[in-house]
Order: structure tokens, then C-alpha cells, then sequence
């Protein structure tokens, strides 16, 4: 019974199978026996083409999941842009509503249109900084009157400022191209001084990319100095599509550097704030003091109830 | 002995058939002498040279049969009918005796293959439901095939050996062909590859560029927040 048992597990293979694999076994001992020789070159070229391969495949996965990140990152910028744009036509119309009843005398609201002139400076940087950390939006009117140098950086383009005004949703206006309103100046006649309007709009546009023109002029020095010829630009500017604003505050920082401190500055625009309820205030963007006196200014007028606004062509502040 | 050996022809006579019933042998029944045999039933017969043959080539029936000295009695000629009778009575006894055995190592044998693996595994039905007339005219065709046994260590570790060796040798030359021909499209590849890596850096270096004209992304989100601010304090 034993036997038997060890019988049944024992392997039974026909002599048609054996002559199979032993054919097999020969077949593949004559393959290896010219494989041998040649397996370490083809390993070796393997090997390389493999390391190739895979370096490529690296980078090509690198690239890929760069694609993938900077793809997902654009939408979503892209997203935030349109976002933005759209929240700014809501402030906008928000605005405009908001200035009409607190004209009205519906609406207890305050607003304050900071505005810069005479830039791009350098410090521009600094002013942009503050507004970013206080989420303040201001308006800068900008001229080209020292060239394409930032005057206190002469290293620098001035078009290289132009887009960082807008990064932050601040306005550019046009301060004319020459802001040269002494005798024989922009104020002689409305065609001298619509001129310096359109350099100073193509020089936007150009520093812009095209993306922005501008739709508020200052006068520079004020509309006052336009003296006979003023009724003729306002009445050219309109033609042009262009609404104008001077200011209702003056930091009168325009003294000097040298003859202004932060606490006049101060002083000025608190005396300023308790009458009124749309302020527009007039800052330089050259200007230390004012730039010193900024945080105090924005802390001071935010505590008051003012809302930092950028000026807009809607508003009852800018003329048309 | 050789002298009381009485050479005397008794008969032919058909003693024995083999097992498969074609052949017949007849056996020449001579007289040795003095000698009878005394079976295991007890039945004697006087002993011929047939006996002593079945003797000879089946040792087996020493054991069960003795020869005795027979008694002495005066030469009687030719062998009587009765004598005969009796030895024929005999034969057929042997007979008997021979199919017996044969049909007990016959029936060993079948237990055996019966329990043997593979044994009759792949035999069609057709052949195991021939007919047995069938079967026995034709002689059963013998298997040619190497039986190892696991309890056979030594041929068992042989044959594994050997397959080993066997699946070594395939999976090196496998291995061979296929990083041949892995070499050869390779290059291919890291070619398509690397174009198509080039044509998204290319579009990579676009996407960043238009990134870069949106700006940073952090000043983007902070710009669109404080406009969310400016706009809820004027909704208020």
C-alpha cells in the first residue's frame, strides 16, 4: 500500500516530452552560447539608451507637471482678473450711486480720492506699497516731463512704472505730456494744450502695452492757471471724450520738500476732513513729507468713516 | 538411476494449455523409475519426466509436492489405462494450479496499474469501451514513457536541476532579445520624447509670459480682495 502511495506521486514523463525538452534545453544552450558574447555590449548600449530615455522621460514629467501647475495657475488668475474687473464696475456704479446721495444728503457715507502728481517717481514704489498695505486705491496723474527717466532714478524707465500702477487697481490720469504751464507753455492756447494730452495718452498706451488710455486730466497747476484759454480746453477735453478734476484738499506738499512736514500735511487734510464728505486730496508723488505722512493720513481718514476710492470718469467729482 | 530409468512412451498427451489458449503443449509423460509423487491433496502419481520438468521450471511446486521412494514392484510394460487415468488426473490438478496463479499475478498486476499516475489518463473512450475481444487480439501497445518517483531523490533533483538550468538559460536570452530590441526603438523614443518635452517648455515658457502680464499672483489676489472690501463697505 506504501508502494503504492509512493508510486502515485512520482512523475510520469512520455519519451516524446523528453525528446522535447531536450531539444529545447539544446536549442536554448546553442542561443546562449552565441548570446554570451554579445549580452554585456547590448547590455551596455541598454543601459545608456535607458539612462537616455529616462532623463528625457524625467524632464519630459517635469515639464508636464509645469505645464499642469502653470495651466491651473493662469485659470486661476485669469479668473481673479475677470473677478476684479468685474468687482471694480460694481464699485464703480456703487460709487457713483454713493457720491449722488451723499450729495443728496441721503447717505452718511465719506469718500477720499487720493491723488498723486507729477510721478512717475521712483518713490512711486514706496507710495504703491503703503496703499497695498492699507488696501487703499489712489489716483496718479502722470506726465512725461523729464523723459522716459524716472527723475529720482534716472537709471529706471519711466514706462516700467506704468504697469505697477495699475497691478495694484490704482487710475492713471494724464498730467499732460509736458507739464510745462509757465509763458509760452501748454495754457497758451487749447490746440498746445491738448497736445501735451495726447503725447501723454500715446505715452500711456505705449507704457501700458495698449491695454489702458486715460479718461481724467489734471491740469497742472490746477485749471485756475489755464487762465482765458480755460474754457476752451474744457470744451476740447470734452470733445475728446476726457473729463477733468482738480481738488478740494491740497496737502501743500507743492511747497518743497524742504518747507513742508508731515504734520502740516496732517493738519491740512484733518481741518479738510471735518467738512467734507467727497474729498479729493491733492498729494506729489516726489513729495517725502507726504509719503511720511501717509499711514497717519490713511489711518486717520479710515477711522473718520472715508472709503479710499480710485477716481473714476462716473464720478460727480470728475468734470465732463 | 539412470539405469532404472524406463524409457517407456506412455501417451501424448495434451497436459497443460497456456494462459492465452493459442499455443497447446503436449508433454511426453516418461517414466523415471521408482519414484511417485505425492501431492498436497494427497494424491500420487508415479513421477514422469514431465513432472519433473513442471518441477524444474516452477520451483514453487517443491513446496508443495515430495517425492517418495516407490515400492518395489516387478516391470509391468507399457503403463496401464488406469495409470494413465491417473496421471492425467494430475495434469489437470497442475493445470488448475498454474491458472490459478497466473490469474492471482494477473489480478496484482492490475491493482498495480490502477494506482499508478497518469495510467490510463489519456486513453480516448473509445479505447477503454473497445470491446475486451478487441483488447486481447490486440496486444496492449506498451507505453514508452520515464517514470520518476518523488521517493526517487536523486533522479527527481536531476530533472529539476535540468529544468532550472533550462528556464535559466530562456529567461537570459529573453532578457537578451528583449534589451536588444529595447535598444534598438529606445533612441526613438528619447527622440519623440524630448520634441515633445521642447514643444511644452515652449508652451510653458507662453503660459508664464501670460502669467507674468496678469502679475503676481499673490498682489492679483490681494488686489481682487481689497476690491471685494472697498465694494461691501459701499453696500453696507
Amino acid at each position: 500500500m506504501a508502494e503504492d502511495k509512493r508510486q502515485a506521486r512520482g512523475i510520469r514523463i512520455s519519451d516524446t516530452m523528453l525528446k522535447v525538452l531536450a531539444a529545447l534545453i539544446c536549442i536554448t544552450l546553442v542561443a546562449a552560447v552565441f548570446v554570451v558574447p554579445k549580452y554585456g555590449r547590448v547590455f551596455k548600449a541598454y543601459t545608456a539608451a535607458r539612462s537616455e530615455y529616462n532623463a528625457a522621460d524625467a524632464g519630459y514629467e517635469a515639464a508636464e507637471q509645469k505645464n499642469a501647475d502653470l495651466t491651473q495657475k493662469l485659470e486661476e488668475m485669469q479668473g481673479m482678473k475677470t473677478e476684479t474687473e468685474e468687482l471694480t464696475a460694481e464699485v464703480f456704479k456703487l460709487a457713483a450711486q454713493t457720491e449722488k446721495d451723499i450729495q443728496a444728503g441721503k447717505s452718511n457715507k465719506k469718500i477720499c480720492y487720493i491723488t498723486l502728481d507729477d510721478g512717475p517717481y521712483n518713490k512711486g514704489k514706496d507710495f504703491l506699497k503703503l496703499f497695498d498695505q492699507y488696501g487703499v486705491k489712489a489716483t496718479f496723474f502722470l506726465t512725461t516731463a523729464n523723459g522716459d527717466k524716472l527723475p529720482d532714478q534716472a537709471d529706471l524707465s519711466a514706462k516700467s512704472m506704468y504697469p505697477e500702477y495699475l497691478k495694484s487697481g490704482h487710475t492713471i490720469g494724464n498730467h499732460t505730456y509736458s507739464h510745462d504751464y509757465g509763458q509760452g507753455g501748454i495754457y497758451t492756447s487749447a490746440k498746445a494744450f491738448m497736445k501735451a494730452v495726447n503725447n501723454q495718452q500715446k505715452f500711456t498706451e505705449e507704457a501700458t502695452g495698449g491695454t489702458y488710455t486715460p479718461k481724467i486730466v489734471r491740469f497742472p497747476g490746477g485749471s485756475s492757471e489755464a487762465g482765458d484759454n480755460a474754457e476752451a480746453i474744457k470744451e476740447a477735453l470734452k470733445k475728446e471724450g476726457l473729463g477733468w478734476i482738480d481738488w478740494t484738499v491740497d496737502s501743500g506738499d507743492s511747497w518743497g520738500s524742504d518747507r513742508v512736514s508731515t504734520d502740516l500735511i496732517k493738519n491740512n487734510i484733518k481741518d479738510a476732513a471735518k467738512d467734507q464728505k467727497i474729498m479729493v486730496i491733492l498729494f506729489h508723488e516726489w513729495s517725502k513729507p507726504s509719503l511720511e505722512a501717509m499711514p497717519s493720513v490713511i489711518k486717520y481718514l479710515d477711522k473718520q468713516g472715508y472709503i479710499f476710492l480710485p477716481l473714476f470718469p462716473e464720478s460727480v467729482m470728475v468734470q465732463k | 538411476m539412470e539405469e532404472n530409468r524406463q524409457d517407456k512412451d506412455l501417451k501424448q498427451t495434451e497436459l497443460n494449455t497456456e494462459a492465452d489458449g493459442t499455443v497447446s503443449r503436449v508433454t511426453r509423460h516418461t517414466w523415471i523409475g521408482d519414484k511417485d509423487e505425492v501431492r498436497p491433496d494427497g494424491a500420487d502419481r508415479p513421477v514422469t519426466r514431465a513432472t519433473f520438468a513442471d518441477t524444474d521450471v516452477r520451483s514453487t511446486r517443491m513446496a508443495t509436492t515430495r517425492l517418495v521412494e516407490r515400492e518395489k514392484r516387478p516391470y509391468r510394460g507399457f503403463i496401464t489405462d488406469e495409470e494413465i487415468s491417473h496421471a492425467e488426473a494430475a495434469a489437470e490438478i497442475d493445470r488448475r494450479a498454474i491458472a490459478e496463479s497466473r490469474a492471482a499475478r494477473e489480478a496484482a498486476m492490475e491493482n498495480m496499474t490502477q494506482t499508478r499516475v497518469y495510467s490510463n489518463i489519456d486513453m480516448p473512450e473509445e479505447e477503454k469501451a473497445a470491446p475486451e475481444e478487441e483488447v486481447q487480439k490486440k496486444k496492449p501497445r506498451k507505453k514508452r514513457s520515464v517514470s520518476i518517483n518523488v521517493t526517487d531523490g536523486k533522479k527527481f533533483r536531476r530533472l529539476v536541476l535540468l529544468l532550472a538550468v533550462f528556464v535559466v538559460l530562456l529567461a537570459f536570452e529573453i532578457s537578451f532579445a528583449v534589451m536588444k530590441a529595447r535598444t534598438a526603438t529606445l533612441p526613438g523614443s528619447t527622440a519623440k520624447l524630448r520634441s515633445k518635452t521642447a514643444t511644452l517648455q515652449a508652451d510653458n515658457t507662453a503660459l508664464q509670459e501670460s502669467i507674468d502680464e496678469i502679475g503676481d499672483y499673490d498682489e492679483v489676489k490681494a488686489n481682487r480682495d481689497s476690491w471685494q472690501r472697498i465694494k461691501d463697505k459701499l453696500a453696507e
